[in-house]
């Protein structure tokens, strides 16, 4: 695998999960909107999420060699767990799009909203699950593991409410007990996310071929994983400084970009290691 | 259905890569790949006898590997676009140019290495079994080439049937267990068990893909 491929699988692997999880808690909020204000804020917000999802999706898309036979992609859905993905993606994508553009409408009824919003959710859901078992070959003895799932989705949790907040933030929509709540869901996940991340290196001493072990493919591993934790550390803490009430507005803001690049980053470096570890069962 | 499958005789193999240049000759196939490689799998060492002399345990020998038209094919399993699928007459896992998006996921999934993303043509390749030359009811142009008649070609089962000694992996070969190759391989005294970690692929550089 070339390194431009594993860069921008990364970069998807990484934008694309938190895109998603930050689009559910901005659906969230949306679905316990009392004020009507606020719930078209949240509307317009959704295209940050929506966007962040989608670059990731194109990205991905750039390591295909001959992009125009895509289409045949759903030709194996059921079968090839990359195309359950693409078409969790495509149907993501179109389900929040389309309810982005659907609620510029002048009064956009709240009965059309709460399910349309739910179904994105559950598509989004969908999404995450269908790209953690993208990787499920069972050639490939370092991809076919608990670990890859468990790590996806562990960094997907870390990101995604980190993500949120800004999101929030932009919209004006400030409630405590969610923001405390998103920062102690980002502190819980990066702590379980690392003890996965460990736990599967430790793993890689016990994954060899004829030709490789594991552990040489990615040597310094356990340093990417301590740059996690401190990276996702800063992240927290950012976000969580963020709460503070004496901050105007901007100072919240910025916190809140600082948080979220730093979560990001963090999770691009183990999305890298993730692909350097590519090998078979064979040579 | 019938499966077809190679048979390769590792006893009479001399490494001398005719088989692998008859494919790329017949493919018009660039210098960076090939279809049907000779691996050299080589280890060993030797114990000093502390009188002057030593005992050598060392080994070497050639592995002619092209597609093994896997029973269970993990190109075909993992690919997205359907553009991998086995041949429901022979069995041969033949590729769809029509549907290949290059993604690579079969290059990333076969454990015998196999398939190879061109990079002038953006689409993964592989060796068909030479189909068009069994249609004319020829043998595939490597086991015409072999000047050991190494190679054999035809339904596995019969080839099974007739050198009831070969085995379906050998190293550096992966395990047949995980996909189940359409392979019959006569091996030599020298020759390790797949998983085999006492010696190397001593030309990787000229087995490797690009």
């Amino acid at each position: 695998m070339s390194g431009f491929d594993s860069f921008s699988l990364a970069l998807f692997t990484t934008l694309a999960p938190a895109g998603v999880v930050a689009f559910i808690v901005l659906a969230l909020v949306r679905l316990t909107c009392r004020n009507h204000d606020e719930a078209v804020r949240v509307d317009r917000i959704i295209a940050l999420p929506f966007a962040v999802t989608l670059i990731g999706f194109i990205a991905s898309a750039t390591h295909l060699g001959t992009p125009a036979n895509a289409l045949h992609v759903f030709s194996g859905v059921g079968t090839s767990p990359l195309s359950n993905e693409v078409l969790a993606a495509v149907i993501f994508l179109f389900l929040v799009g389309a309810y982005w553009m659907s609620a510029f409408k002048v009064n956009f009824p709240d009965c059309l909203a709460r399910p349309w919003l739910t179904v994105a959710c559950a598509a989004g859901l969908a999404l995450i699950a269908c790209t953690s078992l993208a990787y499920s070959a069972r050639t490939v003895p370092t991809w076919d593991t608990p670990y890859t799932p468990a790590n996806l989705i562990l960094a997907a949790c870390l990101a995604g409410p980190v993500l949120a907040l800004p999101f929030l933030a932009l919209a004006r929509v400030r409630r405590r007990s969610i923001e405390r709540a998103l920062v102690v869901g980002a502190a819980t996940a990066l702590v379980l996310g690392t003890a996965s991340l460990a736990m599967q290196n430790d793993d890689l001493a016990t994954i060899a071929n004829n030709e490789v072990s594991a552990l040489s493919l990615a040597p310094h591993y356990g340093l990417i994983i301590v740059a996690y934790a401190v990276l996702g550390a800063l992240a927290v803490a950012a976000a969580g400084a963020s709460l503070g009430r004496a901050l105007a507005p901007r100072g919240v803001l910025a916190l809140r970009i600082i948080a979220t690049i730093l979560a990001l980053s963090g999770v691009f470096l183990v999305r890298t290691v993730f692909y350097a570890l590519h090998m078979t069962v064979g040579f | 259905m019938t499966q077809y499958g190679f048979y390769f005789d590792s006893t009479r193999c001399t490494g001398c890569r005719t088989c692998e240049m008859a494919c790329k000759d017949y493919n018009d196939l660039p210098a960076t790949y090939a279809f049907r490689r000779v691996y050299d799998y080589e280890g060993g060492d030797w114990t000093d006898n502390g009188d002057g002399t030593f005992t050598p345990a060392t080994f070497a020998y050639h592995v002619s590997a092209a597609c093994n038209h896997c029973a269970a094919p993990a190109c075909v399993a993992n690919c997205p676009q359907g553009a991998l699928d086995k041949d429901p007459d022979t069995g041969l896992v033949l590729h769809d140019d029509e549907k290949c998006i290059g993604c690579a996921t079969c290059v990333n999934s076969c454990p015998y290495e196999v398939p190879v993303v061109d990079t002038e043509l953006m689409k993964s390749r592989k060796c068909d079994g030479c189909s068009a030359r069994l249609a004319e009811d020829k043998q595939p142009i490597c086991v015409e080439a072999c000047p050991l008649r190494a190679l054999e070609f035809g339904d596995i089962d019969e080839l099974r049937a007739a050198h009831p000694e070969a085995v379906d992996g050998i190293a550096p070969l992966a395990a047949p267990d995980a996909t189940t190759p359409s392979v019959a391989i006569l091996a030599c005294p020298a020759a390790k068990e797949p998983g085999d970690t006492t010696g190397t692929i001593a030309n990787p550089k000229e087995v490797a893909n690009a």
